[in-house]
């Protein structure tokens, strides 16, 4: 017989600044989620860039993370992650959204972002949110094959 | 007792198997993270008081002042030299003395000028006596480096000597050493935007013979910046 339902607590998504001390997390899961993962230094060099770098936790626990560029008006999401186990349930568009607010609030009026045109689901999530294709970047990528373009995507951020 | 703990009495009492999720339910997402307040200065003026008033190291006791770097600060091309000389720790302007009128000219030749580009040092203070800079000097002036490159984002660096690529590229660099090992090929500086290294002009007044290496470096850096190399990895 089985017991009864545990009352699990309710997970929340939440969004914090990225430290020193969660760099070896972050890179463990860049490294599980792309063929060509940045490096631990190369998200190391955004801290200390002054990027505007976060984690995604659920009960303190790594879920995600994004690095996020604002300069001159623009946001440009460098880097959005959302850990295998945890896709699928609306965190990566929890996360990009957040990363959205970020921009509006160090005032960015555009955002824009690169993404491979093999990453259909990506690119699903990125049209849903209302990002349109403004152009290719001919051979930006590293791929098993040579080189793959990048889709770059815009978002107007102010009204 | 509890609406679900009583089903699952009465399920036992039946002796029904009772079903019970194994995966814990979809998160609540947290409503969305206040907006954060900007910064207190827009990015480049709190960047030059940062710079201006630096003592990461000791190089500030020497120092009439910072040279923070000059030109476009939108532009595709980021010229990173060395450390200032005395002409440009009195003018506070990088590439101040006669090497910097080669410099002109080496960009000049790839149809560039000193207002188109973005031109820095990997350190931003003057060593005294212009002794040769020390690598812990260097690390410590990474940082503003790192930041100048965030905010200018060029599509391409070019490293002019070997302080340059030591700063760039974290790697040891002789100071007298050749630079053959580094030249010809694309480096990475912070999130990967494309680094080529070649002579300082320094180095060139004193080794003219040098000078047809750096047109080829210079137009091996046109190519980088047409495209030809991907740069996120």
């Amino acid at each position: 017989m089985a017991t009864a339902p545990q009352h699990l607590p309710t997970p929340t998504l939440s969004l914090r600044a990225m430290r020193e001390d969660d760099l070896p997390g972050v890179a463990a899961a860049e490294r599980d989620s792309y063929a060509f993962p940045w490096s631990e230094g190369v998200f190391r060099d955004c801290l200390r860039a002054g990027y505007i770098c976060r984690v995604a936790e659920i009960d303190h626990r790594l879920v995600g993370y994004g690095i996020l560029s604002v300069g001159a008006g623009e946001a440009h999401i460098l880097n959005v992650c959302v850990r295998a186990e945890y896709r699928c349930r609306g965190l990566g568009r929890r996360l990009v959204t957040g990363m959205f607010d970020l921009g509006r609030a160090y005032g960015a009026s555009d955002l824009f972002l690169e993404v491979r045109p093999s990453n259909a689901t990506a690119i699903r999530l990125y049209q849903s949110l209302g990002l349109a294709q403004v152009g290719l970047r001919r051979g930006y990528y590293q791929a098993a094959d040579g080189r793959e373009d990048a889709i770059v995507m815009r978002l107007r951020l102010a009204p | 007792m509890a609406d679900a703990e009583r089903r699952a009495a009465y399920l036992g009492v039946l002796g029904i198997d009772h079903w019970v999720l194994r995966r814990a339910p979809a998160p609540v997402l947290a409503p969305a993270p206040a907006p954060e307040s900007p910064m207190p200065l827009s990015g480049w003026a709190a960047l030059e008081s940062d710079v201006r008033d630096c003592r990461r190291c000791g190089l500030h006791q020497g120092r009439t002042q910072a040279v923070f770097g000059a030109g476009d600060r939108a532009a595709d091309w980021m010229i990173v030299g060395g450390a200032p000389d005395e002409d440009g720790d009195r003018q506070g302007l990088p590439f101040a003395g006669a090497a910097g009128q080669l410099l002109d000219a080496m960009l000049g030749a790839i149809g560039l000028s000193r207002d188109a580009v973005f031109i820095a040092g990997a350190l931003r203070c003057r060593p005294p006596g212009d002794r040769d800079v020390r690598v812990d000097e260097i690390a410590q002036c990474r940082d503003h480096l790192l930041q100048q490159v965030a905010m200018v984002r060029p599509r391409i660096i070019v490293a002019f000597g070997p302080v340059a690529a030591q700063g760039l590229l974290g790697t040891a660099v002789s100071r007298d050493g050749p630079l053959d090992g580094l030249r010809g090929s694309v480096h990475r500086f912070g999130v990967n935007t494309p680094v080529v290294v070649t002579y300082h002009p320094a180095a060139l007044l004193c080794s003219p013979g040098d000078k047809r290496k750096a047109w080829e470096d210079l137009k091996f850096a046109r190519q980088v910046h047409a495209g030809l190399e991907p740069i996120r990895g």
